[in-house]
């Protein structure tokens, strides 16, 4: 992996300057964020080895809905924050939709960071040319403790990415179309670093789009080069030219199909054309960002939905955004079903109920979508843009219906 | 009982077990004792009552997909399991087991079935299928893990550091 963009980020973060995959070696780490589900025992573990600060910054943020249906919800909340505060973590402002969202507006996290959380999607965060990692419960308290994760050196796989999306096909697609060949790989503990024309021209939102797939393709973390940063003079880290992969892999998104994914299989969106939808959820963090609203209201102007869509905001800082600029009117106006800006779909705590053999499509990610583990719903995940076509048509159909 | 000559009785699950098939993600530390949960609620309602003697987890490729919450681990763990053998795992639970104390094997478990009997010998890398007279070879576990296992996970480690100046 010379020459990576992991590697050089590795080099600047830990003490040992020579490692391959399956080392395992100290790094320092720059941000720590906790989700409050699994915040309890973290902050006894503070309390516990009597530390009075973390090592590290940190952040506590609250995946509020998930969880406000249990009795302790308020009780567990309370303590949570109280425990926080006195060990100098900061809280992160309650009630303001997902908390990806909220920490990218706090603008702490800078490229060539490594951040670490206690949650499924850190990666969310890699597209700032970092280096971010989800970890366990008991990563974080021992990083809290002294300042160092012990990092698994993962395989390296580049994925280089030329060529423009089609009007039917966004960010969504590539990840399942990449999903659908990364068993063609034969690699196991590896992180993908991309690179490629593609990025050149990709917008912030269909960075996150992709990174928030990082886990869906098995991957434990993405690198991605410091294409937002192009105009800035920030700390970026570039790979060099003649830079060491275990493998890599390139691809042109120019011809890309619309993707579908039902449960661990993809299918081209011609390949199940006519597919009978029940319901469809759009957000809140894939299909939820301001640019998102504002395509949406642009697809929907003067139309209807023939099934019922809801549509999530990703957080109240969007929807406020969206509200002034506009963008409801048409997205109501056309019959969609508005949200609070929350992760409520996950679990099923927003009163939308999904029911036994419905075709549900959602263009979130399939392992948090309706993750109770007890849904009958057959759950599909498509993009935004297939996401939109479906609800106008009534089943599931390509954009490239509506050009 | 060795740590390092684990005899049991093996209990095999499907192939594709997530996190989420082990705990749902509706369960977590915050608001649940990993102690109270059973694993495998929803895809094996009665895992608890058919594995109670049977202490080894026997699955197939990249067990525990998914999620990197520790607590999949834990409520195994809880749930009396000795070790679990799979033919790969998904990293974060692995080394979440490990933190854990929860000892994992890469193995191939082609040749091993419910209610078969086994004696894994960690010092050799490998594991004896009594009732099929076979031996399965698998990679030494790191050094790194295989002392997480012996001190019982990262936070037994961590006192000791500390105690010990």
């Amino acid at each position: 992996m010379n020459g990576s963009i992991l590697h050089k980020l590795l080099l600047n973060h830990s003490e040992q300057k020579e490692f391959q995959a399956g080392d395992i070696i100290p790094i320092n780490v720059n941000h720590v964020f906790i989700s409050d589900n699994s915040a309890t025992p973290i902050l006894d573990a503070l309390a516990n080895f009597n530390v009075a600060k973390p090592k590290c910054p940190t952040y506590l943020g609250q995946t509020y809905f998930h969880y406000q249906l249990e009795k302790k919800y308020a009780k567990v909340q309370a303590k949570l924050i109280k425990d926080a505060e006195k060990k100098n973590i900061t809280v992160m402002e309650p009630f303001q939709g997902h908390w990806h969202h909220n920490l990218l507006d706090y603008k702490k996290i800078k490229p060539g960071n490594v951040f670490i959380g206690s949650d499924s999607t850190i990666n969310f965060f890699s597209p700032l040319n970092t280096l971010s990692i989800s970890c366990g419960a008991t990563d974080i308290i021992k990083t809290l403790l002294t300042g160092k994760l012990d990092y698994l050196v993962p395989q390296l796989v580049n994925i280089n990415i030329e060529g423009k999306f089609l009007p039917q096909t966004n960010a969504k697609d590539l990840a399942l179309f990449l999903k659908k060949h990364i068993d063609d790989y034969e690699l196991k503990h590896y992180s993908i670093e991309f690179s490629g024309s593609f990025f050149e021209q990709a917008s912030q939102d269909e960075l996150h789009n992709l990174a928030f797939h990082h886990y869906a393709l098995n991957a434990q973390s993405f690198l991605f080069p410091p294409v937002l940063f192009r105009k800035t003079n920030k700390q970026t880290i570039y790979p060099e030219e003649k830079a060491t992969y275990n493998k890599s892999v390139r691809y042109n998104v120019s011809k890309l199909e619309p993707m579908v994914k039902l449960k661990q299989h993809v299918y081209e969106v011609s390949n199940l054309e006519h597919l009978i939808i029940n319901k469809i959820f759009i957000g809140n963090t894939i299909g939820g960002t301001l640019e998102d609203f504002k395509f949406i209201s642009e697809v929907l102007k003067d139309k209807k939905i023939s099934i019922p869509c809801y549509v999530t905001p990703a957080s109240s800082a969007i929807l406020k955004e969206a509200t002034n600029k506009g963008y409801l009117a048409n997205v109501l106006n056309a019959g969609c079903t508005l949200l609070t800006p929350s992760t409520g779909i996950c679990h099923n705590t927003n009163g939308v109920v999904s029911l036994k053999n419905e075709n549900i499509l959602s263009t979130g990610i399939a392992s948090l979508s309706m993750s109770t583990g007890k849904t009958k719903a057959n759950i599909y995940t498509a993009s935004i843009k297939t996401a939109l076509a479906t609800a106008i048509k009534g089943y599931l159909v390509s954009f490239k219906e509506l050009l | 009982m060795s740590l390092e000559l684990i005899e049991g009785v093996a209990c095999k699950v499907e192939k594709n077990i997530s996190a989420r098939d082990i705990v749902p993600n509706t369960i977590t530390t915050s608001y649940h004792n990993p102690d109270s949960i059973e694993p495998f609620m929803y895809l094996i309602p009665d895992f608890l009552e058919e594995t109670f003697h049977r202490k080894l987890l026997i699955a197939e490729e990249n067990f525990g997909y998914g999620s990197s919450k520790e607590l999949p681990a834990d409520i195994l763990k809880h749930s009396g399991t000795r070790v679990i053998i799979a033919k790969s795992f998904f990293t974060p639970f692995y080394k979440n087991a490990f933190n854990l104390g929860l000892l994992c094997i890469e193995a191939n478990t082609d040749y091993i079935e419910s209610n078969d009997e086994l004696i894994i010998d960690i010092k050799q890398s490998f594991i004896r299928n009594k009732t099929k007279r076979l031996g399965i070879k698998y990679k030494p576990i790191k050094k790194y893990f295989y002392h997480l296992y012996l001190d019982g996970g990262m936070l037994n480690q961590l006192n000791k550091e500390i105690n010990n100046g």
